[in-house]
């Protein structure tokens, strides 16, 4: 809630509150409504009600935006048929089968056959907080990858002379690039 | 269970059984709020048949996500919320926001749409509630307001006919709660100039 504390000075008659010009002040449309709604601070509420005490015109524009309300809660509304509605909707659920697994296109079918399995809560979990997930899902390919980097490197480590002639030369061969084999390995 | 026993639950129940996959439970729970829903939905698009689409619509996009209702809200603030962002999104879609646009399926008596309605207020003085009590009850203001543009419309509405506080409006239209405050300060001044010039000229008279 925020409180408008803002006056508006307009000149009128029957009111006693004065502003720093002596002229009428009154509260400004935004902070009226806010009085009649409830949504003031504390402080600016027990200000409006002082200001509405002395000031009629300020009154009745609160009072008319109350019976505003008032009216638009009471305005006719259609003979709805809750049963078809009930009728419809079983129908649309029955079409997509039992809860989650209706046709929304996001994946909601694997959602609605893992659900209350761990995997639909990762899933839960996923789509209720995207953007830290796909941080979280970036920073586990960078690591995948790093590791494998650092397996492959200890690996190749261990290999002999000739199996690192055989690797390297069957990249290269792949490559199309028998030139390089020569020149990396000219005396063999 | 019989249909008569689902009645006898909270909607919380209700919701963690179709959570669990109880068509029934999610049914009970749709035959008490379709009602409000339909009711929020028509006074914002201001057409029956397309209120009963949304809201059909809505209530199908609760079923699917029942398992993301947490119970910590009303049930019912929950699936109005996706009403609402439904409604919304379709606005958006359309381009629709500016006054003028809806029928509220009345039979058109007023005039053109967009055109300022001229309501039986002309003896009312300048008393604003005088002017208001002397509206032709709320079918008219009904009328003005189906005649919002959409923006302070759906402000207007989910204040004063489901009296949501401005930090839930905020929250549901995803807007800072001074431009609630601000757009419901406009609907109520355009309703005001719809519904009667006294009422404007009665407080600065």
């Amino acid at each position: 809630m925020r409180a408008g504390a803002a006056w508006c000075m307009k000149p009128t008659v029957g009111c006693n509150t004065r502003g720093r010009d002596g002229a009428p002040s009154h509260l400004d449309d935004e902070s009226l409504g806010a009085y009649v709604d409830g949504e003031l601070h504390a402080w600016a509420e027990q200000a409006a009600a002082d200001h509405l005490r002395t000031c009629s015109p300020c009154r009745a524009a609160a009072e008319a935006i109350a019976a505003l309300g008032s009216a638009a809660r009471r305005s006719e509304s259609p003979e709805w048929d809750v049963e078809a509605m009930v009728a419809l909707v079983d129908a649309g659920i029955s079409e997509t089968g039992a809860v989650g697994m209706a046709c929304e296109s996001r994946g909601s079918m694997a959602e609605g056959m893992l659900r209350g399995s761990w995997a639909g809560r990762v899933i839960g979990w996923v789509r209720s907080r995207r953007r830290l997930a796909l941080g979280l899902g970036i920073a586990l390919i960078v690591l995948a990858v790093s590791v494998l980097g650092v397996a492959g490197t200890a690996y190749r480590r261990e290999l002999t002379a000739e199996d690192k002639l055989l690797v390297d030369s069957h990249y290269i061969v792949r490559s199309g690039n028998v030139g390089a084999l020569l020149v990396s390995y000219p005396g063999r | 269970m019989v249909g008569s026993e689902w009645a006898y639950m909270s909607d919380g129940d209700l919701a963690g059984r179709a959570a669990s996959g109880s068509q029934d439970a999610y049914s009970e729970l749709v035959r008490r709020h379709s009602t409000k829903l339909l009711n929020l939905a028509w006074r914002m698009i201001g057409s029956e048949d397309a209120a009963w689409d949304a809201v059909q619509e809505a209530l199908l996009a609760g079923w699917r996500g029942i398992s993301n209702f947490r119970g910590e809200a009303e049930f019912y603030s929950w699936i109005r919320r996706i009403l609402v962002n439904a409604i919304m999104g379709q606005f958006r879609k359309e381009g629709r926001n500016r006054a003028g646009t809806v029928s509220l399926d009345m039979p058109a008596d007023s005039g053109e749409p967009g055109e300022p309605l001229h309501l039986q207020v002309e003896d009312a003085g300048s008393d604003p509630q005088d002017v208001v009590g002397r509206i032709e009850t709320a079918r008219e203001i009904a009328k003005a307001v189906a005649r919002l543009p959409d923006i302070y419309k759906t402000v207007f509405l989910l204040r004063e006919t489901e009296l949501m506080s401005y930090s839930e409006i905020a929250g549901v239209l995803g807007i800072a709660e001074g431009t609630v405050k601000s757009r419901l300060s406009m609907a109520r001044r355009i309703l005001r100039e719809t519904l009667g010039e006294e009422v404007k000229a009665a407080r600065f008279a």
